[in-house]
This record gives C-alpha cells, structure tokens and sequence, in this order.
C-alpha cells in the first residue's frame, strides 16, 4: 500500500501534533532528527508504534544526544529513512522547530523537486542539520534545491564555515543539485515538497 | 566466499548520509557484477547501509565484524545488481 503521510520531527514539542496528523491513517511514516530525537520514549509514540505506525530515528542524532534505543521504540535509522520518507509520501509535513510544512499533491517517486530553505544564521546548528539532510535527499533519487533566506546568507558569501557544512555545500554541487539565495521569506521557488529549518 | 577480485571501500570515520553517498558513488564506477566490500565502523551504519543498498536494488552478500586497530568496524559484501542513481535527475 502506498505510503499516506510522511512526518518530519525535529522538535521534541512537535511529537504530539505529529501523532495527532498520523492518527486513523493507515500507511504513516514518522522519523525523528535533530532535537526530535529526544521525543522517542514517549508513551504515545510507543503506543503509535504498537498500533502500526513506522518509525524511525536519526541514529547519529541519538548517538550524539545520548538516546538509546528502547523496546517498542522508533527503530535506529538513517538519513535514508528520512530521504525515503520524503520521495514516496503523498503528503510530507515537516516540523523542524520553525514553521510547519505541509506539502501535498506531488506524485511521489524519484525526482521529486524538494526545496530545503534555510530560514536561520549559517551557523545555527539546525542549517547544519538541513544540510545533512538535503544531501540524504539527494542520495535517495529526489531533485534538491536549497532556498537561502537572509538570515542564513553568509553560507554562500563566504567559506569560513564549519567543515560539515562545507563538506555538504560542496556534495550537494557536485551532484547537480542547486542554491537559491532569496531575498524575503514570502519568495517561494518551484517544488514539490517543502522542507524549512 | 568467492576468491574473485573484488574492490575495496574504506568507509573508517564516515558518517550518515556519507556512507551511502560514497557507497553508491563507489558502485556507480564499477560494472554490473562486481563485488565491492564496504568497511564501516560506525555501527548504525552497519544496518543502515546494506538496508538502502538492497533498497536500491543491489545484493548484499554479507555483513561481517571484524577487529580493527581502533575497534570494531564491519565488512559489507554487496555485489552490484542494479545501476545507483545519485546525480540529479529532474523530473520531466
């Protein structure tokens, strides 16, 4: 059965509202990164998980956030659970701990054009995890393009940033895949499914 | 195991999304049939990696721990099946 709705979770606050999107759907999936992470224990999901809900966690997110793994829990995955997640859902909602995406109506598969917008400073650790994130999207067949609001600018003014992230500008360019420098937020630019950190 | 040749990718250090990116980088040089073994030492990668390698279509002979000078790391044989798709391909 094809996969109904795909939920990004990364803020631990947002576990509820994501349960609550989830809830009477029959093919769910929900990955947790970054902060979310830390939502893993909770009761609720735990039940979700028991009902049939999928989901996953960013391994290495937990790892660095001192998660362990726990019965009944969200399995430990990958940055290819999420990109996954991203191409093939009909409807994808992120909660990244900024505003909530809610995109719908593109045919899911490969290909699939996925604006990743950087809404915070270049050094906010969540433009780091954007990042990692948009080169998963890019390994798992899906058309990135990266939106640069103003406050994240510096990212593409200078290369004095931290080695992850100029390892995952410099991945993402040679792979084919695009940076759109924006002058407000109100700019949206042509795709599928929208990701905002 | 077979005793054919086979190419080697040491992927000691390196982290998710990097270990598929360079894997499927890795078997998007080498022709259909060859045998590549994938070392990793960060251990979710042990179950992340061969999961989307069979995702993409490729075989995953075995995963096998091993001991290396720094600690444990995994030896990942998969044989390509399938063509990886990695460069952007936008959508008609």
């Amino acid at each position: 059965m094809a996969l109904e709705i795909g939920v990004l979770v990364a803020d631990p606050g947002m576990l509820e509202r994501a349960l609550d999107l989830v809830r009477n759907v029959d093919e769910a999936q929900l990955f947790l990164m970054d902060e979310g992470v830390r939502a893993a224990p909770a009761p609720r999901l735990v039940a979700a998980i028991d009902d049939g809900l999928d989901a996953a966690l960013c391994a290495m997110d937990a790892e660095a956030r001192g998660v362990t793994a726990a019965a009944g829990g969200p399995r430990f995955g990958s940055q290819w659970d999420h990109a996954t997640m991203v191409r093939d859902a009909a409807r994808v909602v992120a909660m990244t701990g900024g505003r909530i995406d809610d995109s719908d109506g593109a045919t899911p598969g490969p290909g699939r054009r996925v604006a990743v917008r950087l809404t915070r400073d270049a050094r906010d650790p969540k433009v780091a995890q954007a990042l990692r994130a948009a080169v998963g999207y890019a390994a798992a067949d899906l058309s990135v393009v990266v939106v640069v609001e103003p406050p994240a600018r510096a990212l593409l003014a200078s290369d004095e940033h931290a080695p992850s992230l100029l390892r995952a500008i410099a991945t993402l360019r040679g792979l084919g895949h695009r940076f759109v420098e924006v002058a407000t937020s109100n700019h949206r630019v042509s795709c599928d499914i929208e990701v905002s950190w | 195991m077979s005793e054919a040749a086979h190419e080697e990718l040491d992927l000691g250090g390196e982290v998710c999304p990097y270990t598929f990116v360079r894997a499927k980088l890795r078997l998007e040089e080498l022709p259909l049939g060859a045998e590549l073994h994938i070392l990793v030492d960060h251990a979710p990668a042990a179950e992340n990696v061969p999961r989307s390698l069979r995702a993409e279509g490729q075989e995953v002979v075995s995963i096998t721990p091993e001991r290396a000078p720094g600690g444990a790391r995994w030896r990942i044989v998969t044989i390509k099946r399938a063509e990886p798709r990695l460069r952007k391909t936008p959508r008609t």
